[in-house]
């Protein structure tokens, strides 16, 4: 059980890398930028301004079990409960000057997206607002099914207008040629995203979903950096010898998995737990944002449009529809026998719409879904024996029904 | 005549077509004939639409949905969401998929409240009421929307001057009165509510002063009159507000020098862009400083913010608000409460005891 993989000690040194760097370039007073996941870090690189995502900084805090102290601080300050616990744990961080991390230093600028949803900005305004930071927000209109027409010219221009924002604070230029070469590199890797989460296809699955969601880290920082390359091929080629050598995490397996929303990171063994029933997490929905679904290879050509697209049809900037659609592709390429839905009161646009997913999946595809409630950061309420339970029913009817 | 059952014989012989939120441009379904209307909360509690979706859905959204599984809304040829909230934006998804009326459009809104744009607004709003168009066989004509434009800024106008008139003290009218009225302002057709509208200052007109505590509410939305009523009750009177059906419906006219539909849609974008905020934009300085305004020109003694359970973007509004009105030294509470009130001897508690608060300081 928890079979771990040789490729977590080099996303170990990655991590740690890239938090040295954050700490150096920060104290040494070079720009750093404060982005949400939404927001393409390679123009940051193109332009030497650090990028730094305060959403990984949360998932950071839920796995280290802090997110419960640190809202008290925020909560203190006026900010409600229902606030996403992301938002929760970093603005109490700032305030309170501690965290996983010590005392983090403040940006030069910030910039975010409307491309999840309504908390990233109130989120990115409360922290610019409380320790003055220059905030740019991108507009992204919520589409159907993606962006294009006069919406895609609108992502465009708001692509440029925040460069032109970032040039203005920092001083420093938009480089075109590096911002082709970094885009070159960035579009490398995520074919090699797409591979590995193509390998998890293989039955038995290589990998559960602990491994994946911890692996997202360069996908979400590090795009276009020459060792996230490296670590992805890594990682892809150490998938390919588990296969090679018939060693899975659950060899026998019984029953297949597709995880929706994001992880509950106070409790990612969670997914090894269920191996001992049989039971595996093939795939999940959250890792295709940053997959060629979602994310996909940009065209260098056209480069500030094509990130236009991807920011204007972000995974959670799109309507049931896609979901649907999504979850019909992955049930099928990866054999799903039933797909658990993490309502997570933190994440609103990603959990609102489960129930009627759910109805839909269960009525065109006959596949059962289980709606588990927590949030994925905050683990106060989180009863852990009492998922576990619900889990193992719902594994077991799946065994039952597959008689 | 009560809100369903007037909107039920209107839609008799006109399209009657839903929206939620203060965002959806009202212009263009009068130029295009159709009966608009934002929709009310009533007393329903949540049954069928726990199946569809959580219970952290912002109840006053979720109340929506229940009315339309329950068939009250059958009167509707159609709704229109805008990107709103995320719980909204929940509600649309199955509003939709469900088919709860006979056409649903989705306006992609601009987030950000920037003059660049509303150029793109504009052209989202004229794909979306030429979709409209489509579902009810009309057009969309340069004079109807000329005049369509003309007669919602009277209508603002007229808001205007109440809340002026409230403000002085020159309407002697209790706060579910006033609010009776201005409510009704967002489904009434514009003849029926311009006589009432002169009826009631006709009727209220003096300049009679009332001992009651001034006081401003603030808030996402409330449209539950029994939340003004309890406020009088308890001695206070409300003023003047910061809410989406209140000052935040009304304020700011569109340009009316529009000569053409895309002149006029982009006037149209631009007013809805940049009047005051609600905290599902960006960036909501201006609501803040419209608060104060509405603080400060009606000499009210006190805010009330009222939060919705589970708004959380007026959850992080708050901190901000709070801090304004601590720096100001206006006194003010928060509360919590739901579209029906459930939780209101507690309310009633906690409000008394604000009451008292003000009353120590004044007299």
């Amino acid at each position: 059980m928890g079979k771990r993989l040789k490729a977590t000690e080099s996303l170990k040194r990655l991590i740690k890398n890239y938090y040295d760097e954050f700490f150096e370039v920060s104290r040494a007073g070079k720009p750093v930028a404060w982005l949400n996941v939404g927001v393409p870090c390679e123009i940051f690189y193109a332009m030497d301004v650090f990028p730094f995502y305060p959403e990984n900084y949360g998932a950071m805090c839920g796995a280290q079990r802090v997110t419960p102290e640190l809202s008290k601080v925020s909560e203190y300050k006026g900010f409600t409960q229902d606030l996403c616990s992301y938002a929760r744990a970093n603005i109490g961080a700032l305030l309170a000057k501690k965290g996983p991390m010590g005392e983090l230093p403040l940006p030069t600028l910030q910039v975010e997206t409307t491309n999840s949803c309504v908390m990233i900005m109130t989120w990115w305004r409360s922290v610019g607002k409380l320790f003055n930071i220059p905030t740019y927000t991108i507009d992204a209109p919520q589409v159907k099914y993606d962006s294009d027409g006069f919406h895609l010219d609108y992502m465009e221009e708001e692509l440029k207008r925040m460069i032109s924002f970032v040039e203005a604070k920092t001083g420093n230029k938009f480089d075109y040629d590096k911002f082709i070469e970094i885009t070159k590199i960035a579009n490398e890797g995520k074919r090699i995203w797409a591979e590995i989460l193509g390998l998890r296809a293989h039955v038995p699955c290589p990998m559960n979903a602990g491994d994946i969601f911890t692996h997202m880290f360069p996908m979400v920082a590090l795009r276009g950096k020459k060792e996230y390359l490296s670590h992805l091929e890594f990682l892809r080629d150490e998938l390919k010898e588990r296969i090679e050598n018939k060693d899975f995490p659950v060899p026998d397996e019984k029953v297949r998995l597709l995880w929706d929303n994001l992880p509950i990171w106070y409790d990612l063994r969670l997914f090894d737990e269920l191996e001992q029933y049989g039971a595996i997490f093939v795939i999940d929905t959250y890792t295709q944002a940053w997959g060629p679904r979602f994310m996909g290879i940009v065209d260098e050509t056209n480069p500030i449009k094509s990130y236009g697209y991807y920011v204007g049809s972000g995974f959670l900037n799109v309507q049931i529809e896609r979901r649907y659609d999504l979850l019909r592709e992955l049930v099928k390429q990866y054999k799903v026998d039933g797909i658990v839905m993490h309502s997570d009161r933190s994440c609103k646009p990603y959990s609102l719409v489960q129930p009627e997913l759910a109805r839909q999946v269960r009525e065109e595809l006959g596949v059962p879904s289980l709606l588990l409630e927590a949030d994925h950061n905050d683990q106060l309420g989180y009863d852990r024996e009492k998922v576990i339970a619900r889990l193992k029913e719902f594994i077991e009817m799946i065994k039952t029904n597959k008689l | 005549m009560e809100y369903f059952s007037y909107l039920q014989n209107i839609s008799k012989t006109k399209n009657v077509v839903g929206y939620f939120d203060t965002y959806m441009p009202e212009e263009f379904l009068i130029a295009l004939a159709i009966h608009p209307v934002r929709l009310m909360s009533d007393e329903l509690e949540p049954s069928v639409s726990n199946a569809y979706i959580q219970g952290f859905c912002c109840p006053y959204a979720k109340n929506l949905l229940e009315q339309a599984f329950q068939r009250k809304l059958d009167f509707l040829s159609g709704v229109i969401f805008t990107r709103y909230c995320d719980s909204l934006r929940g509600v649309y998804e199955v509003w939709k998929t469900e088919k709860l009326s006979p056409f649903v459009e989705y306006i992609r809104y601009a987030q950000v409240t920037r003059e660049e744009s509303a150029g793109y607004l504009a052209k989202e709003f004229l794909r979306v009421f030429d979709n409209v168009g489509k579902y009810l066989n009309k057009q969309l004509l340069t004079d109807n929307l000329k005049r369509a434009i003309s007669q919602v800024n009277e209508k603002r106008k007229m808001l205007m001057n109440l809340y002026s008139m409230r403000k002085k003290g020159s309407l002697s009218c209790s706060s579910e009165e006033f609010y009776k009225l201005v409510f009704s302002s967002t489904y009434l057709d514009n003849n029926d509510f311009v006589a009432d509208y002169k009826k009631f200052v006709l009727k209220h007109s003096d300049n009679k002063s009332q001992s009651k505590i001034k006081v401003v509410v603030s808030a996402a939305e409330i449209d539950t009159l029994e939340f003004f009523k309890l406020l009088d009750e308890i001695g206070f009177s409300v003023v003047s507000d910061d809410i989406s059906s209140g000052t935040r419906f009304f304020k700011d006219l569109v340009c009316e020098t529009g000569e053409d539909i895309n002149e006029m849609a982009i006037n149209i974008a631009k007013r809805y862009i940049l009047k005051p905020p609600c905290s599902v934009k960006e960036p909501t300085e201006r609501r803040i400083e419209e608060l104060m305004y509405e603080i400060n020109s009606s000499n009210a003694k006190g805010v009330v913010f009222l939060r919705t359970h589970f708004c959380d973007s007026e959850g992080v509004e708050y901190a901000f608000i709070k801090e304004r009105l601590e720096k100001e030294g206006v006194p003010h509470i928060y509360v919590e409460t739901d579209h029906r009130l459930s939780n209101k001897q507690q309310l009633k508690t906690r409000l008394e005891a604000f009451a008292e608060q003000i009353e120590g300081i004044i007299f």
